[in-house]
Order: structure tokens, then C-alpha cells, then sequence
């Protein structure tokens, strides 16, 4: 092994023959640099190696024969090499990316460059105190001078802020230094943490340790101390930003790590609380601003402040382990994201985030921005939700929720703001610019991409080793996504094939609701996958999402434990907000959506941690009905999210803009399928826990309100609505809250009810969607006053709306009967009257604005431009008839489907449902669906058939011949009665529906802003300014944690 | 077999007699409402003529295949309306095919005659039809909301949906009726009545007296046949309906006649001196005390 003494010497030795060699020429002298680079990036490779197959253990080495503070002795552990080569790893891609302006400016830029990387390693290495002071002002003063080694204006007045509040910190650690090696008599690191356990002069002690504690606060630039830093990461040079972003955060925050133990435990407190301090008013700063550049400086000083205060936590709750689950990976993902981040802004220059779609045309690019962006945001699978993941639970084993709770608001304002960066990029128009890739920063950029995946797959297998078999499911969708080059329709048979692959893979292993649930799952993922096969746009990323979608949705209904669930429930909801946002327009609604459904996720997290303080160590589900104490508040919080999911009155604002934009064959996938996993979670957390008794209310009558009135609400707003898709949004949140009604009841009836009602709802809106987005396909577009008349030219269309209205309305013989009918005997059997009334009144509102849909789109008088429109292509027609033939085959036999559903229901709650016979009896009434169809089908062929046979003689007159009070209108254009149909309805009953839910979501939306923007105006910008409040902070916080005596 | 032949048989028993009831009270209703108007009025049998008249026309006009369902569905609704109830109590020969389903779908059946009749009205692509059915819809929508209230409060009260068993826990005297027993809940289905049987002045969606506005604008011939022979059924259905629920059902025809005669007098009368709501006078009316009562009735079996 080589004794890590010698990176040092090399990086010195290298640096101090550089101007000899550069006389041989500005290349040779670049490739001894990169050499150097790379040899201590293989000897720090080396070391980790060996630690982690070889069984290495910690050694110190000694130079010079003497002890420090004369000599460097360097301790060399498991932790330090991985330290060591991530930095030094990274100083390599860095030099890459910088190769061109290094060349240009010359051997003094290497020298420093060197510098800088050695001042590092001495940081991550060294175990004396003082040679801590002495490498960090090498790297200080070479990243200083690296950074003025562009001579703009920008560049030199962030280095000169940098000095200054680096000047500043060095000040601070050394007092501190001097101080405590008067208390102790030794420098060394070890051990001062063992002396200090033994000194009487704990004033001094404490005002020691708090000196020295404090520099590190500056330096890891954490709030109100960091105006400075905001505006180094904006004004410098990204190529440096980014390498000291990743690697001098790194090395400061290890050195910070290896004195932790030398300072009392409340001064650990302090530490924790400025690190999650920074971290949330960092991002919540961050939410107002436009320039990336400052966006990523924000997240880089939020990140460190929540490493500092975990690895803080670690130390103060002796937990060795917490530093690799948690602090590590919350580090790496940082520290690789921010630098490849920090880059691609040093090619796309832009300094508003409004202009970055330009990014689109290096698809390259914009791939690794979308990781990269994703990655930060903590999504799975990459190394930030491991780590936030493991330290939630941990936190929560030890009771700290409050923690918990400010931990992820800070990461739902840190998805705000890069979902809002990525979600413009993504699909907003562009002003077409040349932008200059030099191609040695497009590699460095790729390089560090590939770190990232590596070291998130290391960390994924190490979570999940045991459990691959549950991420196949997602297979298909990255083989899509690497098959992007193929055309649609073999795509999409591909799609077709996978989702039969892993019905026949995951169908036979489960039984009862889970089976249930996969089962509709994957029927409906196969047929309304049938429609996309029209789509004539190449795209390629289209096949790859949805069948990450549809993955995700089959993972979610086999996940066996909360990590699985959770990991899934991430994936889809990224997923589909990427599917909803590739929709015209959809900027504002799919960011809508996915914050949203962050908050809904974060919420079940918080949840989940609930429940798991009770049982750590357990990851299972029935960790959820063991919760004891803290069942209440996981119940009210997992519901939460579940509720947000399903659009409820109060969270639905985001559904009728998901719908509406999304891709119009996108929609009938999020409407009848995605809605169902939230109602899968409610089901599988109504199964484990029940609903918990509280002592002054009623958790499931709370439920089943919300349930009646989200019918109520979302139905009387659907009737108003002139766009079709917006119509069936509103329809889908009303019926969607018939399932949560029917679920809260908590009987065997109402069991049945539901999953009655889900099936239902499922088949009519997969028809009603498929119909209307062929409708759209030949129109272009969605207002339905626009069209008019279109019977005559679309029959199918209209045959299938007309089924899909009959059924959703409720009205015999068809399903959706049935389902009103089990939920009404369920809810009267409960004893719960007003909602049933509540519901009633949904329902007949249902009528309403069934009969708009149909009426508006296909009957009245037709619109001159679309007299010659053809029917919807075959690929629509298909999946909608094959959902009206299930409908059919239920409404004829309802006893199909009852059978099935009694199976699984009936052993948990008791029966409901009897039969005698073909009729379904229940406490309080009875229903047979065959003979009510048998008997309407007789009238209706004997009616039918009378009038046939008494008029032979019909004369067939087309649409425009109208005639009333003798008058024959001019324009057929003018006579179609479609546009705010609903009037007087309005007039009447707008009260109902005035938007308070859209008030009160903007109003919050407002104040954090407001409060984003207020706190923002600190950073004045001006140095002085910055000095004061460091200084301030200094003195408040020494007052706080060491206090006046 | 047997048994499902002899219920048909039945069935078209009990369909002859309700059919000439309503024909019957129809023309009985015309001659009262024009005497209460001072005028003569027409003959008692008036709809027999205007039905054999419409039936006879020799021409007709189609505006396409959902046109020419539409009556056939409305007619379809009425009498399935019909059959789906039992029309007296203990009779052997009048259950129908209530064995089919409970309340709940009788309910709901009344809104298949009017789908229906919608679509086919709207396919006649007069504006005028629609709009006939979107104040139509709309107000039966609002009106069911005080009828839906009083019924669950029936239901709590009797623990059953079946209209069968409501009937049987009202027999034995007039006291049992439950315009007796839930007086509150009879208030509620009262004033809902008037909006089902749509007399003034709930009669705005087919305006009658003013211009030809409301679904059978464009129907004609067979066709208007088809919707005149439905009033017959449908009316007399709701009648039978609303007697059952709430005023005790009948055990013979006779006394089916007398209740729910005196029951179609009340909306004739209410209706014959009223003038018309707009749509929205007629929801905001419906929304306050109608339901308020039912919210009562309902309450009153929740504690």
C-alpha cells in the first residue's frame, strides 16, 4: 500500500517542477498535470479498495520522525479513502472539464489546481489540529486564486467575499485552536477528544470549542452567515463552482466531522439545529429565484446544512452507522449532482432559468440535466433518498418528528424550485441560440453522470439485495427507453407484450385485494396501451415513461414492505409528471400535480415514520397495525397522502389541470388507473390498521364526509365546464369520492360497494377519455362547444359515450347501478343518512352533466368545419368496445363480479351481499340485475319493434331541417345550444362552488413566496454587510449556547 | 317457467288497467282544470282521440336512429317504471316484476325514460329541444333531492328498502299511514311531488301555452304517440309510487283510484293557480325548505 504521504509529495513535487516543464510546451506541461491527477486518484483508489474487499484497517503514518505539530501524521481509515478518491476522482473530470482554460492561462493555473487538491487531502487526512488550520489555508488560498484566474469583474469580487469571510473563519479556528491546546497540552485529534472529558475549566473549554465550531459555521457557509457564499457560486466560474461546490465542501465538512467529537453535546445541539436551520431557509429562499446559477448555490448550502446537522446527530447519538446509511449518500448524491449541475450551467450561459429549453438541443444534455435535477430532488433510485430515507427512520426511532417534518419541508421547497427549473426546460419554447459545447466539458459532464448511477447502484443493491426480484417490473420501461431509436408501433408492441409478460409473472404469486387490484392493473394498462399504437410523432421517451408508469403501478400493488411502496409510489408519481408534462401547455398544471403529489408523498413518509418509531428495525406493513401510540397520527397522516392522490375536496385543485393538459391518450391511463393507487393505499392501510378509535371524534365519519362532499363538489363543478377533458376530470375527483365514502363505511356492504364502484368507474372512464381523445384526434380540440352534431359522422364515438353516460349516471340496467345500489344499502345500513343524501344529490348532478358531454360534442347542429370529419381511428374505437363488452357482461350477470369481490371482502368484514338465486339481497333490500336487464330489453326490442313495424314510410331528413315558430334559422353554426348550458344552474347554486380550496391553495402559495422573498433581501450583496452578520451570528449564538456566567 | 309466464300474463293485466287509469285521469284532469278556468272543456275520453289521432298520421320524419329511440326509450322508462313496483298490496295478480329490485331502482328507473328521451330529442338538432332538457334535467335533478331525503328517513324508519314491506308496516288503519308516522318526511316527498309531476309551477321546460319549447318539439306522429301513451304510464306510476311510500298503499283498485287520485289533485290544484318558476327560482326554491325538511326527517332517525 502506498503511504498516502506521497500524494502529497507528488501534488508538491508536480507543482514545483511545472514551470520547467511548461518550458517544453503548454501540452506537455498539461499532460504531467493530468498525470499527477491521476496517480493520486489511483493510489486513493488503492486505499478504498482495500478497505472494502480487503479487510484494511485504519492506519496513522508519521513523517519526519517527529512528532506533530513539527511533522504531518496522516490517519488513513475507511472513511478517509473514500473521501480521498471521491475528491481526488473528481479533480480529474474537474481538470477535464477545465482542460481548455487551464491550457490557456498556463502552468501557474496547474500549480494552483494542485495546490487546491493537496490542500484537500491533508484536510481528509490529517489528525492534528493544527496542520487542519494549515491545510485549509492552502486550499483556501489556491481556490482563491483559482478563482481570479478569469479576470472578470463577476470572478474577482466573489473571490474577494470569499477571502474575507474565509479570513474571517481562519481567525476564529485559530483562537479556537490555541485555546483548547492550552486546556489539553496535545494537538492531536484523537487525543484532544479524550482530554477534554477531563478539564476543570469548562468556560474556557466551551469558549474553545465554540470558536472552533464557529469557523466551520462559516465555512460551510450555513445561515445568515452565507450572503457571501450565494454570490461566489453566482459570480464565478461554474468550471471552479462546481469542483469546489462538490470537492471543498467535502474536505471542509470531513474535517468538521473528525473534530466533532472533541465538543460537548451542546454544541452538537447547536450544530444540528443551524444545519436544519440552513437547510429549510435556504430552499425556501431558493423558491424566488430565477438565476440557476444561485438556485444551485442555495441547494449546495441547504445540502451542507443538512450533512452538517446529520453527521452531527450521528456523533450526538453515538450512532457510527448513521454516518454511511445517511450522511454519505445525502453527500455524495450532492456532490456529484452539484458538480455535473455547476457545468452544464458553464455551457448553457443563461442566466435565467426561463431561457434554459435550449438545453433541448443537445439531447445528450438534457438527458444528464434531467438526472442529475432528479437526483437532487431525493428521488429514488438515486443516493439522496437512501440517505434521507435512512435518516427519517433513524430520526424517528428516536422520536424527533418535529425534525422529521422541517427535514422534508425543506425538501418539498427544494423539489419546488428544481421541478420549476426542469419543468420550463423541458417543454417551454426557446429562443434558438448557438451554443458552444466544448466537447471536453460535454465528457466531463457524462463522467460525472456515470459516477452518479454507479454509486446510486451500488446503493440501491446494497438496500435491496435481497429484493430484485420486486424492481422487475420496471425492466421494460428502461429497455424502451434505451430502445428509443425503434419505431412507435414496434414500441408499443413491445409495451403490449411487457405488460402481458408481467401480468403472467406477478398475477398467479397473490391473492385477495392485492390480486385484485393487480389484476384491473394490468387489464387496463394492456387495453388503453392499445390506443396509443396511433400515434404518429416519433418521440423517445413516450414508450419508455409509460411503461415505467405502468411498472411503477404493478410494483406498488406487490410491494411486500413500506420501503418498496414508498420507492414505487416516488417512481410513479416522477413518472407521470413527466407523462402529464409533456402535454401543449402544461407548464403550470404538471408542476401543480407533482408538488402536490410530493406533499402527499411526504406526508405518508411522515406517516410511515410514526409508525416505524414504534417498531424500528421493522420495515413491513404490519408495523402499521402495531403502531399503538402513534397510530392516530400515522393514520391521519398516511390518509392524508392517500387523499391527496385521489383529488379530494380541499387537494383536488391540481386535478382538472393534470387532466386536461396531459396528452389526450396519457389521460384515460392517469384517470382510470393512477386515481386507483391512491384508492390502494387507503384499501391496503385500511386492511392493516383500521381506523383508530380517538377519544373525541370519529376518524371514519371525518372520512366518509369528505368522501360525500368531494362527490358533491367535484360533480357540481363538472357540469360548468366548456372543455370536455376538464368536464371528466371533475366527474373522475366526484366518483373518486364515492370509492373513499364507500371505503369509510367499514362493513362488508360497503366494502363491496367500492370495489363495485371502482371497477365501475374504471371501465367507464378508460371509455369515456379513449372516446373523447378520438374526438380530439379529428377535431383538435376539447371545447365542446365547438363540435355539435357529430352523430352522424362519429357513430361508434357516440355509441360508446352514450353506454359510458348510462353506466356512469347510475341509471339501470347497466353497472353503474349497481354500484349506487350497494353504496346506498351500505350507507343506510351504517346509519349514515345525510351522506347518503349527499351523495344522492351527486349522483342526480351526474345526469347533468352526462347529458352535456354527449349532447354538446355529438348531437344539435354541426359546425361547418367539422361536416366532414371521419370516426375515430380503429386504434380507439377497439380498446373502448372491449370495456364496453366487460361493462355489458357485468350489467347482465352482476352477480360475476359481486362473487368476486364478496370472496375478498366477506372473510375480513363479514357478508353483505347474499344471494338467492340471481338476486342480491342485503339487510334492507334486494336487486337482481339479470332480470331488470332481461325485462327492459324485452320492452325496449317489442317498443322498438312496434314502431318499426307501424312506420315504414320515414322520411330521413338531415340535420339543418328545422323549422320553428314558422321561422327556418340561417346558420346551422348559431342553432347548436351548447355554450354555458348550465345557466341558471349557476345562477342558482354557484355558492357551492365558489373556489375556496383555489383561494386558500394561492393564498399559501403567497406567503411562502412572500416569506421566500423578504428573507432573500438579507443578502445585500455588499461584503460589509456579509462581515456584520457573520459577526452577529458569532456573538448571538455564542450567548445562546455558552451563555453570560 | 310457469311461474315467469303467469307473471307476464299478470304484468299485461295490470299494464291494460293502469293504462286506461291514466288515459282516464288525464282526461278528467283537462275537464277540471277548464272548469276551475270557467270553460266547458273537452270530452272525458280526449286523450283516447288525441292518441288514436296521432297514431293515424300517415307521414313522418326521422332525424336519425337516436330520434327515433328516443321515444321508444321514454316509453321503455314508463312502463319499466310501472312494472318494477308492486301496484297493490296482497293482490296476487298486481306485484309486476317487483321482485326485480327494491326502491333504489325504482327511483333510478325514472331517470331511464329521460335519458333517453333526451338523446333523441337532441338529435333533432332543433335548439329548442335542448333547451327544454336542460331545464327539464335540472330541475328534476334539484327536485329529487328533498324526495331522496324523505325516503331515506323512510328507510331508517322501517330498516327496509323494500316498497313491498313499507307498504305492509303501513296497513292496519289510517294511523300506520306514514303521512301519520313521519310527518316530516311526507312534507319532504310532497313538495318534491310537485316538481315530479311538473304542473306549474314547475312546468317550465315544456312551457306549454307559449312557444313550442321542450323535448317533443320535433316529434310528431307515432312518435308523439308513442310519448302521449307514456304520460298515461308514467304519471299514474309516480302516483302509485308516492301512495305507497306514503299514504299506505291500496288493497283493491278502488281504493287505488281514490288515493291516488286525490294525490294528482293536489299538484293539479297546487298547479292551476300558480304561475311558472323561472330555473332558477324553481332550484333555489327547492334548495331551501323542501330540503331543509328532509334534512329534518332525516335527523330526526339519526339521534
Amino acid at each position: 500500500m502506498v503511504n498516502p504521504l506521497y500524494i502529497v509529495a507528488l501534488l508538491l513535487g508536480t507543482g514545483f517542477l511545472l514551470p520547467l516543464i511548461s518550458k517544453a510546451g503548454r501540452r506537455v506541461a498539461f499532460t504531467v498535470f493530468f498525470l499527477s491527477l491521476i496517480t493520486v486518484s489511483a493510489i486513493s483508489y488503492q486505499w478504498l479498495w482495500s478497505f472494502l474487499f480487503n479487510g484494511q484497517t485504519a492506519i496513522m503514518f508519521y513523517t519526519a520522525g517527529v512528532e506533530p505539530p513539527l511533522s504531518i501524521n496522516f490517519l488513513i481509515g475507511f472513511k478517509e479513502a473514500i473521501f480521498i478518491t471521491s475528491v481526488n476522482l473528481m479533480a480529474v473530470v474537474g481538470a477535464i472539464y477545465m482542460s481548455t482554460q487551464i491550457k490557456e492561462t498556463g502552468y501557474k493555473a496547474m500549480i494552483l489546481f494542485l495546490l487546491m487538491v493537496l490542500g484537500l487531502n491533508g484536510l481528509i487526512l490529517t489528525s492534528d489540529i493544527f496542520n487542519l488550520f494549515v491545510f485549509l489555508e492552502i486550499t483556501s488560498i489556491a481556490t482563491f486564486s483559482l478563482v481570479g484566474m478569469d479576470l472578470k469583474l463577476n470572478s474577482l469580487a466573489g473571490g474577494l467575499k470569499y477571502m474575507i469571510a474565509g479570513g474571517l473563519a481562519s481567525v476564529f479556528l485559530l483562537l479556537g485552536i490555541i485555546i483548547l491546546y492550552s486546556l489539553t497540552g496535545t494537538l492531536g485529534i484523537e487525543s484532544m477528544s479524550k482530554y477534554v472529558l477531563n478539564v476543570d475549566n469548562i468556560k474556557l473549554l466551551s469558549i474553545g470549542s465554540f470558536l472552533l465550531i464557529f469557523s466551520f459555521i462559516i465555512e460551510m457557509k450555513q445561515f445568515p452567515a452565507n450572503g457571501w457564499a450565494i454570490d461566489v457560486y453566482d459570480g464565478v466560474n461554474p468550471g471552479i463552482t462546481g469542483l469546489t461546490s462538490a470537492t471543498g465542501t467535502a474536505a471542509v465538512f470531513y474535517s468538521l466531522y473528525k473534530i466533532m467529537p472533541i465538543v460537548s453535546d451542546e454544541i452538537l445541539g447547536t450544530i444540528i439545529f443551524i444545519g436544519t436551520l440552513t437547510f429549510i431557509t435556504s430552499n425556501l429562499i431558493g423558491l424566488m429565484q430565477t438565476n440557476p446559477r444561485r438556485i444551485l448555490g442555495y441547494s449546495s448550502v441547504a445540502q451542507m446544512g443538512l450533512v452538517m446537522a446529520a453527521a452531527s446527530w450521528s456523533v450526538f447519538s453515538q450512532n457510527d452507522g448513521l454516518f454511511f446509511t445517511a450522511v454519505l449518500p445525502i453527500l455524495l448524491n450532492h456532490f456529484f449532482a452539484k458538480a455535473g449541475l455547476f457545468w452544464i450551467t458553464g455551457l448553457i450561459k443563461k442566466n435565467d432559468y426561463r431561457k434554459w429549453g435550449v438545453i433541448r438541443e443537445n439531447k445528450v444534455l438534457l438527458g444528464i440535466f434531467i438526472v442529475l435535477v432528479l437526483a437532487l430532488t431525493g428521488m429514488p433510485p438515486f443516493p439522496g433518498f437512501w440517505g434521507k430515507w435512512n435518516l427519517v427512520l433513524d430520526l424517528a426511532s428516536n422520536y424527533e418528528f418535529f425534525w422529521i417534518f422541517i427535514i422534508l419541508l425543506g425538501s418539498l421547497f427544494e423539489a419546488g424550485y428544481m421541478l420549476k427549473w426542469l419543468g420550463v426546460t423541458l417543454k417551454k419554447t426557446y429562443e434558438k441560440d448557438i451554443v458552444e459545447y466544448d466537447s471536453y466539458k460535454v465528457l466531463a459532464i457524462e463522467i460525472v453522470n456515470i459516477m452518479l448511477l454507479i454509486v446510486s447502484f451500488y446503493y440501491f443493491f446494497r438496500q435491496n439485495h435481497n429484493y430484485m426480484d420486486y424492481y422487475l417490473p420496471y425492466t421494460a420501461g428502461l429497455a424502451l427507453l434505451g430502445l428509443r431509436f425503434l419505431p412507435e408501433k414496434i414500441k408499443g408492441i413491445l409495451a403490449l407484450v411487457s405488460i402481458i409478460l408481467y401480468g403472467y409473472m406477478f398475477l398467479p404469486l397473490q391473492s385477495g385485494f392485492v390480486f385484485f387490484f393487480n389484476a384491473m392493473f394490468i387489464f387496463g394498462a394492456f387495453v388503453l396501451t392499445i390506443a396509443t399504437l396511433n400515434r404518429k410523432k416519433k418521440s423517445g421517451t413516450f414508450y419508455g415513461l409509460l411503461m415505467l408508469m405502468i411498472g411503477s403501478l404493478v410494483a406498488i400493488a406487490n410491494a411486500d414492505n413500506i420501503l418498496h411502496f414508498f420507492i414505487s409510489w416516488e417512481i410513479m408519481t416522477v413518472t407521470s409528471y413527466l407523462l402529464i408534462r409533456r402535454g401543449k401547455d402544461s407548464e403550470n398544471e404538471s408542476f401543480s400535480y407533482i408538488m402536490f403529489s410530493l406533499g402527499g408523498a411526504f406526508l405518508i413518509l411522515l406517516g410511515f415514520a410514526y409508525a416505524y418509531s414504534q417498531n424500528p428495525e421493522f420495515l413491513g406493513f404490519n408495523i402499521l397495525s402495531m403502531a399503538q401510540e402513534s397510530s392516530t397520527a400515522a393514520f391521519i397522516l398516511i390518509s392524508l397522502g392517500f387523499l391527496i392522490k385521489s383529488a379530494a375536496l380541499g387537494v383536488h385543485i391540481w386535478v382538472v389541470g393534470a387532466y386536461s393538459k396531459a396528452e389526450d391518450d396519457v389521460t384515460p391511463f392517469i384517470s382510470a388507473l393512477l386515481s386507483k393507487a391512491g384508492i390502494f393505499g387507503f384499501v391496503m392501510l385500511l386492511l392493516t390498521m383500521g381506523v383508530p378509535k380517538t377519544e373525541f371524534i370519529d376518524l371514519s365519519y371525518i372520512l366518509s364526509w369528505i368522501g360525500a362532499l368531494t362527490a358533491l363538489i367535484g360533480t357540481m363543478m363538472a357540469i360548468h365546464e366548456e372543455n370536455a377533458k376538464r368536464l371528466l376530470a371533475y366527474s373522475s375527483m366526484g366518483q373518486v369520492g364515492y370509492i373513499i365514502l364507500a371505503l369509510s363505511i367499514m362493513s362488508g356492504l360497503g366494502w363491496t360497494a367500492a370495489m363495485f364502484q371502482m371497477i365501475n368507474h374504471f371501465l367507464i372512464k378508460g371509455v369515456l377519455f379513449l372516446a373523447i381523445a378520438g374526438v380530439v384526434y379529428r377535431t383538435g380540440t376539447a371545447d365542446m362547444y365547438k363540435m355539435g352534431g357529430l352523430i352522424k359522422k362519429m357513430p361508434w364515438s357516440f355509441t360508446a359515450v352514450m353506454f359510458g353516460i348510462i353506466a356512469i349516471s347510475g341509471v339501470p340496467p347497466l353497472t353503474g347501478f349497481g354500484a349506487k345500489w350497494l353504496l346506498y344499502e351500505a350507507l343506510i345500513e351504517k346509519g349514515w343518512y345525510l351522506q347518503t343524501g349527499a351523495a344522492f344529490f351527486a349522483s342526480t348532478v351526474a345526469f347533468l352533466y352526462c347529458f352535456r358531454l354527449i349532447h354538446s360534442i355529438f348531437l344539435g347542429q354541426p359546425k361547418n368545419e367539422f361536416r366532414n370529419v371521419k370516426e375515430a381511428p380503429a386504434w380507439f374505437i377497439v380498446p373502448q368496445y372491449i370495456f364496453i363488452m366487460v361493462i355489458f357482461l357485468f350489467s347482465i350477470f352482476p352477480k360475476l363480479l359481486i362473487d368476486q369481490i364478496t370472496k375478498i371482502v366477506d372473510p375480513i368484514f363479514g357478508s353483505g351481499v347474499t344471494w338467492a338465486g340471481g338476486t342480491a339481497v342485503t339487510s334492507l333490500g334486494y336487486w337482481n340485475g339479470t332480470t331488470v336487464m332481461t325485462v327492459v330489453g324485452v320492452i325496449f326490442v317489442v317498443l322498438a319493434g312496434g314502431l318499426f313495424i307501424k312506420l315504414p314510410k320515414v322520411q330521413k331528413v338531415k340535420q339543418f331541417n328545422i323549422v320553428f315558430s314558422a321561422e327556418r334559422p340561417e346558420a346551422p353554426e348559431l342553432t347548436h345550444f351548447a355554450y354555458e348550458f348550465f345557466r341558471p344552474y349557476r345562477r342558482a347554486l354557484g355558492w357551492m362552488i365558489a373556489p375556496y380550496a383555489k383561494n386558500f391553495w394561492s393564498a399559501v402559495t403567497e406567503w411562502t413566496l412572500t416569506i421566500s422573498d423578504s428573507l432573500r433581501k438579507i443578502y445585500t450583496g455588499n461584503t460589509q454587510t456579509y462581515i456584520f452578520y457573520i459577526l452577529m451570528m458569532s456573538v448571538v449564538l455564542f450567548y445562546v449556547t455558552v451563555g453570560v456566567k | 317457467m310457469d311461474n315467469f309466464w303467469t307473471t307476464l300474463l299478470y304484468a299485461f293485466m295490470s299494464m291494460f288497467v293502469i293504462f286506461n287509469y291514466g288515459m282516464l285521469l288525464g282526461g278528467v284532469v283537462y275537464k277540471i282544470i277548464a272548469r276551475v278556468h270557467g270553460r266547458f272543456g273537452p270530452p272525458v275520453w280526449q286523450p283516447y282521440v288525441n292518441l288514436v289521432k296521432v297514431m293515424g298520421v300517415r307521414t313522418a320524419i326521422s332525424h336519425g336512429i337516436m330520434f327515433w329511440l328516443g321515444p321508444v326509450f321514454r316509453f321503455a322508462g314508463g312502463i319499466g317504471l310501472f312494472l318494477f313496483m308492486p301496484v297493490v298490496f296482497g293482490s296476487v295478480w298486481m306485484q309486476n316484476f317487483s321482485f326485480s329490485g327494491d326502491l333504489l331502482l325504482v327511483i333510478y328507473f325514472i331517470f331511464f325514460g329521460q335519458l333517453g328521451m333526451a338523446l333523441g330529442a337532441a338529435e333533432s338538432g332543433h335548439p329548442y329541444s335542448p333547451m327544454g332538457i336542460m331545464r327539464g334535467l335540472a330541475q328534476v335533478t334539484v327536485s329529487e333531492v328533498p324526495f331522496a331525503l324523505a325516503v331515506i328517513a323512510l328507510a331508517a324508519q322501517h330498516g327496509t328498502l323494500s316498497i313491498s314491506e313499507i307498504v305492509a308496516a303501513q296497513q292496519g288503519g289510517i294511523a300506520n299511514w306514514n303521512m301519520i308516522t313521519n310527518p316530516v318526511a311526507t312534507l319532504a316527498g310532497m313538495m318534491a311531488f310537485l316538481g315530479m309531476m311538473m304542473h306549474a309551477p314547475f312546468n317550465l321546460h315544456l312551457a306549454p301555452q307559449e312557444i313550442p319549447v321542450g323535448p317533443p318539439t320535433e316529434y310528431h306522429s307515432n312518435f308523439l304517440g308513442y310519448m302521449q301513451a307514456n304520460r298515461a304510464f308514467f304519471a299514474s306510476a309516480k302516483l302509485v309510487l308516492f301512495m305507497n311510500l306514503f299514504f299506505g298503499g291500496a288493497t283493491n283498485i278502488p281504493v287505488l283510484v281514490g288515493k291516488t287520485f286525490t294525490l294528482y289533485m293536489f299538484a293539479v290544484f297546487v298547479g292551476v293557480v300558480n304561475p311558472r318558476f323561472t330555473l332558477e327560482n324553481s332550484i333555489r326554491w327547492f334548495i331551501r325548505i323542501p330540503t331543509a325538511t328532509g334534512i329534518i326527517a332525516v335527523l330526526l332517525y339519526t339521534f
